[in-house]
């Protein structure tokens, strides 16, 4: 899989750009602040249709003063076995006129043609590799729930329909306990349709995620012995979110038995929303027990497996690798870079070329970006 | 962003932006366009809106709108009164109209079951469905409403109001699109669905 071509409008801090682009890695260069993120960025932009970390969209529209611009376009040309696509995604200020507004809509065309944005993910598979990836062992569990949800969005086109319907549902069935709470309306009986349908919408999430994560920690297992040198048991578990109490109930049962709470609440206090995912090394919590070094190569490793997992459908992904070679030793810097090199399309930032090991010089071209522009060296 | 304007002008700004979809910015252009436009042409909308306001009810039967009382879809003799159709919008009832495929009468519920908008079974006209139900010789009911979650709620909601009647409760096949408006289908898929409607 590869993009052939990308042009930015007014996205993050680069004003216009029009990059022809070779089907090999490509190392881009360039001092701190002058766009080497934000470009990478772009290219997560037409896979999954949003930028890094759930930032807001606006945040990717280039501002001219105090003001976001009209709007961001982002526009490439995309190729998996024998197939082509021309992605645009456009974000707009909800209300340009004012300059406080926080918020941005967005637009996704497949060739020429507005579709909805939930099909976007799965034509321009990607894995990005970023220096806050440590942050999935040690941060929230919204941050491995995100990391499970954009990976698998990209594998499985009715994942992401899931989540939005299990996102609408959600909303309803939260107003409605809300509103048994406020005993604004009685309305106790409604709420076995939205049950249902939640319990029906959470099943299927919930155990796509565990054979995704099943399928992963096992290829990651591999890729974290090769980094480490030494044969480790490198596993995941999936938890779904139980009360104290209640871990041993599921299903209406566990709604039934929840619902004082719930509506003590006035929201949902299980569901796929609120998982979490445990990453062990020798059946020990890694974010606890492993050095910072050890939960890097963890990280990397799970990064490394995602690649070949999508990879085994046929399509190598594109990577993105932001600045990571940064921190890590030469050998390790080398591993991967060998291990990009077997792939498709990469691009691969730094820095300092310095950074760049020689294999991976020898077998890339070298992109310039400075000051919201880009060069071929 | 109307500072400056003369009020009458700003006045009509805010109204035409209170519509659905429609932002200051368009309301401008629109206020703007009206002022251009020559007289007839503002003499024609004005009095559409005073039509609307003065002329315009709901029916009291089936309640769609119309200049009748009862209105003229109640009132047909050609239409047979055995069947109802209950749709959310009359926008949805015109819609069914279209596909040539329902000759019974109507029922509009003004709306959906979303609680997150406030909206729960009482909000909509289902007590007066099962009234007209129950004192009229109706054999079947046809739930029409949009193939969302919202709509399923409130089909569901219907089934469970009129479990204690005679009538036979049907749903649309599932032709339609999930998370479709009737309003937007075509009328082939619509007739489809029509035809292959189903009892709960
Ligand atoms: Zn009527």
């Amino acid at each position: 899989m590869y993009c052939s071509r990308i042009t930015l409008s007014d996205f993050r801090n680069f004003e216009h750009l029009n990059l022809e682009l070779p089907n090999e890695p490509v190392g881009i260069l360039g001092q701190n602040a002058q766009g080497k993120s934000n470009l990478l960025e772009a290219f997560l932009v037409l896979s999954i249709g949003r930028g890094r970390n759930n930032k807001s969209l606006i945040e990717l529209i280039r501002y001219e003063g105090q003001r976001p611009a009209d709007f961001a376009r982002v526009r490439g040309n995309v190729h998996s076995n024998d197939q082509s696509h021309f992605i645009e995604v456009v974000f707009a200020p909800t209300e340009k006129d004012d300059p406080m507004s926080s918020r941005a809509s967005r637009r996704f065309k497949l060739n020429g043609k507005s579709q909805r944005m939930s099909d976007l993910p799965g034509f321009l598979q990607t894995v990005h590799f970023a220096p806050d990836d440590a942050d999935l062992l040690t941060g929230s569990p919204s941050i491995r729930r995100r990391f499970i949800d954009v990976s698998l969005s990209q594998m499985r086109t009715n994942y992401v329909r899931a989540l939005i319907d299990y996102g609408r549902v959600l909303g309803q069935r939260n107003a409605l306990l809300r509103n048994l709470k406020e005993s604004r309306r009685n309305d106790s009986n409604q709420l076995e349709y939205w049950d249902g349908q939640i319990l029906s919408l959470s099943k299927l999430i919930v155990d796509a995620r565990i054979d995704f994560l099943a399928r992963l920690s096992k290829i990651a297992s591999h890729e974290f012995s090769a980094l480490v040198g030494r044969h480790d048991d490198f596993q995941t578990r999936y938890f779904q979110s139980r009360p104290t109490g209640y871990e041993n109930f599921n299903g209406m049962e566990l709604f039934s038995r929840l619902r004082q709470k719930e509506v003590g609440a006035g929201m949902t206090l299980v569901g796929p929303h609120r998982d979490d995912v445990r990453l062990d090394l020798n059946r020990r919590p890694l974010s606890k027990f492993a050095s910072r070094g050890e939960q890097r190569l963890a990280v990397l490793s799970l990064k490394l497996a995602l690649m070949k997992l999508i990879g085994e459908s046929g399509n190598p992904p594109v990577i993105l690798l932001d600045d990571i070679f940064s921190e890590l030793d030469p050998e390790h810097r080398e591993l991967v870079a060998n291990r990009i090199l077997e792939g498709s399309q990469a691009f691969v930032s730094a820095a300092d070329e310095s950074q760049f090991p020689s294999v991976f010089l020898r077998k890339s071209r070298i992109l310039k970006v400075s000051g919201g522009n880009a060069f071929w060296e | 962003m109307t500072d400056g304007l003369p009020n009458q002008i700003a006045q009509l700004i805010s109204e035409l932006s209170k519509l659905p979809t429609i932002g200051p910015k368009t309301a401008a252009r629109l206020a703007f366009f009206l002022l251009k436009a020559p007289s007839n042409q503002i003499l024609d909308l004005e009095r559409s809106l005073e039509a609307l306001r003065v002329d315009i009810v709901l029916c009291d039967i089936c309640f769609n709108y119309s200049d009748n009382n009862p209105c003229s879809f109640c009132t047909n003799s050609d239409r047979e009164d055995y069947t109802l159709c209950v749709v959310e919008d009359p926008l949805d009832l015109l819609a069914i109209e279209r596909t040539g495929q329902f000759r019974g009468r109507y029922h509009v519920l003004h709306g959906a079951i979303s609680p997150l908008e406030g909206i729960g079974p009482g909000d909509l006209k289902i007590r007066e469905l099962v009234e007209r139900v129950q004192t009229h010789e109706i054999h079947e009911v046809v739930v029409a409403t949009n193939a969302t979650f919202e709509g399923d709620a409130t089909a569901l909601e219907i089934v469970r109001q009129l479990e204690s009647t005679n009538a036979i409760v049907t749903r649309l096949a599932r032709g339609l699109a999930t998370g479709g408006d009737i309003e937007y289908a075509d009328s082939a898929t619509l007739a489809q669905a029509f035809e292959g409607r189903r009892k709960f």
